[in-house]
């Protein structure tokens, strides 16, 4: 009887048929998140006339104001400043987007929610997936700027690689614990428009690091956000390898915010739908 | 033990526990500020009781009961979208939900978009997806909005579009909720041949509908659900019957209660206005009660709500007029063996008898019948002068009946009005308006489409000319 009762639920949590594989759920799974990220980036960019090209001129635009503000008329001189800006923008970017879109990811598929059974994750990973687009373009404009100030490529810029992973579990994990404490907390959106603000600051976006005394700087990589942007500007501009320790400390602090938020994330989820 | 086996769907002892909130409480603050106060304002309401159930596979089981009484939540709970509180649901198969009139669309996408995106949330993959497209569109009507966005679609289009989008889909349980509340004739009438469809495959479909008349049509058992607990499971007409008395509108009681609450209104009203007084100042004097029974009242307006618009919706409006110089003073209904009912089989004798008490002497009256499906369409009207049959005067009392020999229409519900005028039709002596309901079971016919079954004979003969 318990075996009966086991093998149920088993086909339950999948709502599939008898002869279902693990591998086969995953598969069906990739196919709804393809379908949904696609979907959602179709929609970001629906009924304007530039489309996907708002993508670039959005952190274009924002390089070009803070390149004057602060190259022009503060006569900063961190080298190849353009370059440096618009990389700290375009990761800054991606998280706050992705963590945003995130965080909305359940309450704007609440008819899905409250209608069809399937693992309540789809939701948020699809919304990070989507940001990952846009992130890629994003890339590829950056690499163009490289070549067109004169950067070649290196194969330090492969070290990117890595941190692309680490920005996208950040993002992942952080979405999962805000879009579920969302449910439960419309304020949540208020308090992280606030945070997000207080972000952009103390993370070097547009300042570096090495401008402060030691003890601030142990202060600001303490927040592995800061962490990423320093390295990926190593990857692509300074051509250096941090150490494997700090590479690390990176990876851990990324996986202990990503679980915390799937945590939350678990303990929420079964109550979505009428919650919602 | 052992016929769980064979079944797909396992209800264990399941309870399902609603916190309302009898304040709004959304934000963090709001929330911070109760706990400070030390106040706790959740109304507990058990959506769920207790609730055990097994369906077998290929079974077309039917859930009724009155808004509120935990039908949708079942089917929630059934379709995992929400856990019970306690015990433990156990389902085999893939599940279709189709609740509440969709199945989880988007607004913003085309329909193209939804049909995709829909499909492959129950495991289609694009392909088998590209293969049904043509039929998925085609079924529900909607081949030149293909690319339109959903929001712009009518209510009657989504729904048609959900549900050609759900039945395309390779499941084996099917949880439907209300999906022909909405939807003209046409499409409804697809529908039906689809669950007839259905049924024939053996999947199992899991019906919640207040059209007690597709229930009794189409469902193999009906389960009776009153405030979260079931109160009858088995035959349709059974749960149906219990359904009935439930509600109170109970067979013969009809008539009288219908005349007595007549009665009582006209008489009553005085001593009703100075009731109502009463009460309102009695309620202003207790303010706290007031405040207490608001909060109660908080987590019911929903229910009370729901009941009102199913009250409306039910389309059945008792009237009584006419100057009552012949009053009909009791109908009934008489079946095949002069015994008094309101459940009838198709094909059976049915006798409808009315008494009436005329206080003057009234020639040639015109006695007439009126009889109307659920939806209230008018189905047959006859009367005596139509028919020919002179009656020359009537004074006092007396009885005319109205028979039958074999009843046509198919299983449903219908409404019966009786009716006295003059010859000419120019003054009515008492009219009662649909105050009577009969009901005709699904025994006895096989018949789904239409309205009537007539006495019939089928002829096949193979081969090209007719040979003598």
């Amino acid at each position: 009887m318990h075996y009966l009762f086991r093998t149920f639920i088993q086909y339950s949590l999948a709502s599939e048929g008898v002869d279902l594989k693990k591998k086969e759920l995953r598969k069906k799974e990739w196919r709804i998140i393809r379908e949904i990220s696609w979907n959602d980036f179709k929609l970001k960019y629906n009924r304007s006339v530039l489309g996907f090209v708002w993508s670039f001129i959005k952190p274009l635009l924002m390089l070009l104001t803070l390149y004057i503000v602060f190259h022009v008329l503060f006569k900063w001189n961190i080298p190849h400043y353009e370059l440096f800006l618009l990389l700290g923008i375009i990761l800054w970017n991606f998280f706050s987007e992705a963590t945003s879109n995130g965080m909305n990811a359940l309450i704007s598929k609440q008819s899905l929610i409250k209608k069809i059974f399937f693992r309540r994750r789809i939701l948020i990973i699809s919304s990070c997936i989507t940001d990952v687009i846009s992130l890629v373009l994003n890339i590829i404009v950056f690499l163009l700027f490289m070549l067109a100030f004169g950067m070649g490529f290196s194969s330090y810029n492969l070290m990117f690689l890595l941190y692309f992973a680490e920005i996208f579990i950040l993002a992942l994990g952080m979405s999962y614990g805000l879009s579920a404490l969302y449910i439960k907390y419309r304020d949540m959106k208020h308090i992280w428009d606030v945070l997000l603000q207080i972000g952009f600051w103390i993370t070097p976006i547009v300042y570096a690091v090495s401008t402060f005394p030691q003890k601030y700087v142990n202060l600001i990589m303490l927040n592995p956000l800061a962490r990423i942007i320093n390295d990926s500007r190593d990857a692509f501009i300074f051509h250096y390898i941090p150490s494997l320790k700090h590479l690390a400390i990176t990876i851990v602090l990324c996986l202990v915010i990503y679980f915390i938020g799937f945590w939350i994330f678990r303990k929420i989820s079964p109550y979505f739908a009428e919650k919602i | 033990m052992n016929n769980k086996e064979d079944s797909v769907i396992i209800i264990d002892k399941v309870s399902k526990l609603f916190n309302l909130p009898v304040e709004k409480r959304k934000t963090l603050f709001e929330e911070l500020a109760a706990i400070a106060r030390r106040k706790n304002h959740y109304m507990k309401l058990w959506a769920l009781k207790n609730i055990n159930l097994s369906i077998k596979k290929g079974e077309f089981i039917g859930i009724i009961g009155a808004n509120g009484s935990g039908k949708s939540t079942l089917l929630k709970i059934i379709g995992h979208i929400m856990p019970p509180t306690e015990g433990n649901v156990l389902v085999k198969g893939r599940i279709v939900p189709f609740l509440e009139l969709g199945v989880g669309f988007q607004e913003e996408l085309t329909a193209r978009e939804n049909i995709y995106l829909y499909s492959a949330l129950m495991g289609l993959t694009r392909s088998q997806v590209n293969e049904r497209f043509d039929n998925i569109i085609s079924f529900a009507g909607l081949q030149a909005f293909v690319e339109t966005p959903l929001k712009d679609f009518s209510d009657g289009m989504k729904v048609r579009l959900a549900f050609s989008t759900a039945i395309a889909t390779d499941g084996n349980i099917y949880l439907v909720d209300e999906v022909l509340a909405v939807g003209d004739m046409e499409f409804q009438r697809k529908c039906y041949k689809v669950f007839a469809d259905f049924k024939r495959k053996g999947k199992t479909i899991v019906f919640v509908s207040h059209s007690l008349e597709v229930v009794e049509k189409f469902c193999d058992r009906v389960v009776l659900l009153d405030k979260g607990r079931i109160i009858s499971e088995g035959e349709p007409y059974k749960a149906i019957n219990a359904y009935y008395k439930l509600t109170g509108f109970d067979k013969n009681n009809n008539h009288d209660e219908a005349l007595a609450k007549m009665k009582e209104n006209e008489k009553g009203m005085a001593k009703k206005h100075e009731l109502e007084k009463e009460i309102r100042s009695q309620k202003l004097a207790n303010e706290k009660l007031k405040e207490e029974l608001m909060l109660e009242k908080t987590a019911r307006e929903k229910l009370e709500k729901e009941k009102e618009e199913a009250k409306e919706a039910s389309k059945i409006k008792p009237l009584r007029r006419g100057s009552r110089e012949i009053e009909i003073t009791k109908v009934s209904f008489m079946g095949a063996n002069n015994k008094e009912k309101n459940t009838f089989r198709v094909g059976e004798k049915l006798k409808i008898i009315m008494q009436y008490n005329a206080k003057k002497r009234i020639n040639e009256p015109m006695f007439g019948i009126a009889v109307f499906d659920s939806k209230g369409t008018y189905i047959i009207g006859p009367n005596n002068i139509f028919s020919d049959y002179k009656i020359s005067s009537v004074y006092g009392k007396g009885t005319i009946s109205y028979e039958l020999d074999s009843i046509p229409f198919l299983p449903g519900e219908y409404y019966v009005s009786v009716a006295v005028h003059n010859k000419q039709e120019t003054k009515c002596y008492d009219f009662h308006d649909k105050l009577y309901k009969i009901r005709v079971a699904k025994r006895g016919t096989k018949q789904i489409y239409g309205l009537l079954e007539l006495p019939h004979k089928w002829e096949h003969q193979a081969g090209g000319a007719r040979r003598k």
